[in-house]
């Protein structure tokens, strides 16, 4: 109950603030991406989630939005705007291995590109972009152009390398703490820490929380509605964590002036197949090539950005050029080539957009990929899939949740398929 | 030992300490004179073409640590003089009289004292020293298409701004090798063959000479294929102490190491010639710009014999602050350039020779790019600048600074005592001036900066 009227009063204030946004919209704004680690709209739509469902109220959320199968070229397509296979990105980096290879150095950063217009910029949380052999892990999301990194983790915590959501080892800007605080406040704390403080300058904030992934742990009852049951299995722990991450979320939300900020909302993936929604839409989750591995939430919200829903189509590699068309800078002079700008659709004016791939693969750094996961859609619908085993074909307008794989036509002979088949051998050969 | 050779090398550079102070580039008769006739050019320096190349030029930012044109007068740098005949020899390039600062200068663009360095940082300081969302040339460069790289010494960062290992990859430099994060040590304590090089972000020990690794580090990076033009910026730790003996093979066949500092330095200043060579052979001047500089001048404790200077490093006189700066490449006149610059002014210039402007920053720089292809009007006033706290109590120790205008007027402040002198007739800071109004006017320019 206390839930819902917050979620009311939030969603009158957002409301409010977006009837001021358009007369602000000339200046640069503020940017803050935040990326859930592991959550699918599925999961949003079992649960109880006012300030996720506030945000989405006040913004556009973006329904066709598609991710990789694995988070690291996610992230790394949220800040290079390039697909990570063209760096031989395809897989989480192993925090354990020192000669673990992540993405190219050699490529121009989002908040680098934004700093051309003055942007001043924070990362804050998960990293897993770049592995040790690359960099130093503690220098490793400032190498790669943010000014400060707070609360961070090189890696998505691990109950296999030994962090817990209470207990993991957390860089600010060079020093490794031991934090004993929940994952999501000590990464909200870091944020709001830096954010309150005055900037001359516009400012991007990457806000990447540990959770609702990670170690399978339930979270804090403090962060928990009032008589939340107890945990008693897998989904259940990962469930409160699902919980946790939107009541951090709204105390993030409630630091941020939506008159002058963007904020992107997002996620790295689905959740974890073991801990798959008990309504089991698809045939796959986190780490799948189908819809419950790499169609996951995208919802933004704040300066000049218009309610409602988009059904354009949408990639991570799309958000940095998206914001750096907010920010003014709609041509980078390197970079970027993946993405393709939504920023119209913000303001309710369609775009399009060619097809998208979604493509795991390990190991990384490796000339030839094995374990290959991908899916390639187009803005029509058309899926085409390859799970490890067999090329499958999905009408989306008709079967959203691929239930019904209809017969792959044989190269050459079906423009649009051979459209799909060519975009994934033109990023991944 | 006073050979032919050297009384020519001597009578050239007096050439380029007076002379050429009052000599346009434009009027400087190009590839002619006595530094032709007495040096023919090494077969490793390619022959500049006459057109400017239509793609973004690479670039090859040469910094040498502690040296001033003085000491080119007692040690043989065919090389240098070498590139010098190719390009131009900037004879009124200024810096501060200490590393840092003029690191700071050479990489952003600004007085450093505006961001509390005017000293030697200690790395180890948990005192921040250079902020992170500083614009670095570094950075322009990479965000518009450069591959870039740093090699050798840094000496802009201490613990306080982060990770040692990474500093300059933060600021938009995509590989550091043979890195240093300061100096390499004291003399008697270490030495510059036995030492931890960073390679990208991981250091070890090794006993190769340190510009040796340097270098090499350098021409294996400048021979991978690029498809993106580049920017390499390779800072040397010599002739900076410790004044360890370079290897024989690293010296002109048959030199012959004394046993003193000064000695080993000028060993180390033969040494590092040839480590120019070799980036020289590995660079076509048609479409690189190679530019060669100090970051200050001759340490205070291995100053040239008979020296001519009132203070060398760390000191506001010429022999700490006036050191060499050579610049060649696509369209660059061979001659003197006697137009005033100062370290903080190599960021915009590398920057519009690249066809590129900093969209901020770089306040106190102003690009002299111009006066390498014709005349460009005189600069506004440079500051040089050392001061030294006490450790323990943060006591201002020592606050010395100069100004020099484009006139060659300069206004020394030294122990707290100010003095005029006329640089274009007394190179040597002998005789000071009466100038009240003017100096006030160049005292202005400090205190704008550092009041």
């Amino acid at each position: 109950m206390m839930h819902r009227s917050l979620h009311a009063t939030l969603a009158a204030l957002v409301a409010l603030c977006s009837l001021v946004a358009d007369a602000r919209a000339q200046v640069a704004p503020d940017l803050v991406v935040v990326v859930a680690n592991d959550l699918g709209w599925e999961d949003l739509l079992a649960l109880d989630t006012p300030y996720v469902d506030a945000l989405a109220a006040t913004g556009t959320s973006f329904l066709e939005h598609y991710v990789d199968p694995s988070g690291a070229p996610t992230r790394f397509a949220l800040n290079y705007g390039v697909y990570g296979a063209r760096e031989r990105l395809g897989f989480d980096l192993d925090p354990s291995d020192p000669t673990s290879v992540g993405a190219s150095l050699e490529r121009v950063p989002l908040p680098r590109a934004l700093q051309m217009q003055r942007y001043r910029s924070g990362c804050f949380g998960v990293w897993d972009i770049t592995g040790a052999a690359d960099a130093r892990t503690v220098a490793a999301a400032r190498i790669c152009g943010y000014h400060h990194w707070h609360a961070g983790s090189a890696h998505r915590l691990s109950a296999a390398h030994g962090d817990s959501h209470s207990l993991w080892p957390r860089i600010d800007d060079g020093e490794v703490t031991i934090e004993s605080t929940y994952s999501t406040t000590a990464i909200v704390d870091a944020f709001l820490a830096w954010w309150s403080a005055p900037s001359a300058t516009p400012r991007l904030a990457y806000v990447a929380l540990a959770g609702p992934g990670g170690p399978n742990e339930a979270a804090p009852t403090a962060l928990l509605p009032a008589g939340h049951p107890v945990p008693t299995n897998g989904r259940e722990r990962y469930e409160s964590a699902v919980l946790a991450f939107d009541h951090e979320l709204g105390r993030l939300l409630a630091g941020l002036d939506l008159t002058s900020t963007v904020v992107v909302l997002t996620s790295d993936g689905g959740p974890p197949t073991p801990l798959k929604p008990p309504t089991d839409w698809f045939p796959g989750y986190g780490g799948s090539p189908y819809g419950g591995g790499v169609r996951v939430p995208l919802i933004v919200a704040g300066a000049g950005v218009s309610a409602g829903t988009s059904e354009r189509l949408t990639h991570a590699v799309d958000v940095p050029a998206t914001l750096l068309e907010l920010a003014g800078d709609a041509a980078p002079a390197v970079g970027f080539e993946d993405g393709v700008s939504f920023a119209s659709d913000l303001t309710g004016v369609p775009s399009a957009r060619g097809p998208v791939l979604s493509l795991s693969f390990q190991p990384n750094g490796a000339p030839s990929a094995l374990a290959e996961r991908w899916c390639a859609v187009d803005d029509d619908g058309h899926a085409l899939v390859w799970n490890g085993a067999t090329e499958l074909l999905f009408d989306l307008a008709s079967d959203p949740l691929q239930t019904t794989p209809l017969p792959v036509p044989v190269p050459g002979s079906d423009p649009i398929v051979d459209a799909l088949r060519a975009l994934k051998l033109s990023i991944a050969p | 030992m006073l050979t032919v050779r050297g009384f020519v090398v001597a009578a050239v550079a007096l050439v380029v300490a007076f002379t050429a102070r009052t000599t346009d580039a434009s009027t400087a008769p190009p590839g002619s004179g006595a530094l032709a006739a007495a040096h023919p050019i090494p077969s490793s320096i390619p022959q500049p073409r006459a057109a400017s190349p239509a793609a973004p030029p690479d670039v090859v930012l040469v910094v040498i640590d502690d040296m001033c044109w003085e000491d080119l007068f007692h040690v043989a740098t065919p090389n240098m003089i070498g590139l010098a005949l190719q390009g131009q020899v900037c004879t009124s390039f200024y810096v501060h009289p200490v590393c840092s600062p003029t690191r700071i200068g050479l990489n952003f663009g600004y007085y450093a004292v505006r961001e509390g360095v005017a000293g030697a940082l200690n790395v180890h300081d948990v005192d921040a020293a250079t902020p992170p969302d500083r614009l670095a040339l570094s950075q322009v460069l990479q965000v518009n298409g450069y591959a870039t790289a740093l090699f050798g010494k840094w000496h802009v960062n201490t613990v306080g701004d982060g990770h040692l290992t990474e500093s300059p990859r933060r600021y938009g430099f995509e590989h550091w090798y043979a890195g240093v994060d300061g100096n390499i040590g004291k003399e008697g304590a270490s030495s510059q063959s036995s030492w931890r090089p960073i390679e990208d972000g991981y250091d070890q020990h090794v006993t190769q000479y340190s510009g040796d690794r340097i270098t090499e580090d350098f021409e294996d990076w400048w021979s991978q294929p690029s498809a993106r033009p580049r920017f390499a910026s390779v800072n040397y730790t010599t002739p900076h102490e410790p004044w360890t003996t370079p290897p024989s093979h690293l010296l002109p066949p048959g030199y012959v190491t004394g046993l003193n500092k000064r000695s080993r330095f000028e060993a180390s200043v033969a040494a590092l010639d040839g480590f120019l060579g070799r980036i020289c052979a590995a660079v076509d001047l048609s479409t690189t710009y190679v530019i060669v500089l100090t970051d200050n001048g001759t340490p205070h404790n291995v100053t040239p014999p008979g020296p001519w200077y009132k203070g060398y490093k760390l000191s506001p006189w010429q022999g700490g602050v006036h050191v060499p700066l050579l610049v060649a490449g696509p369209g660059v006149q061979p001659g003197f350039n006697s137009h005033l610059m100062h370290a903080v002014d190599v960021p915009e210039t590398i920057l519009e020779l690249c066809g590129l402007t900093a969209p901020f920053g770089f306040e106190d720089g102003e690009s002299f790019a111009p006066s390498l292809f014709g005349a460009m009007p005189p600069r506004a006033p440079v500051l040089v600048q050392y001061k030294r706290y006490d450790p323990a109590t943060a006591t201002l120790l020592v606050d010395d600074w100069a100004v020099i205008n484009a006139h060659g007027m300069k206004l020394v402040s030294e122990g707290g005592i100010e003095n005029v002198y006329r640089i274009a007739s007394d190179p040597f800071e002998i005789m000071p001036i009466w100038m009240p109004q003017l100096a006030q006017s160049l005292k202005a320019v400090k205190e704008a900066v550092d009041p």
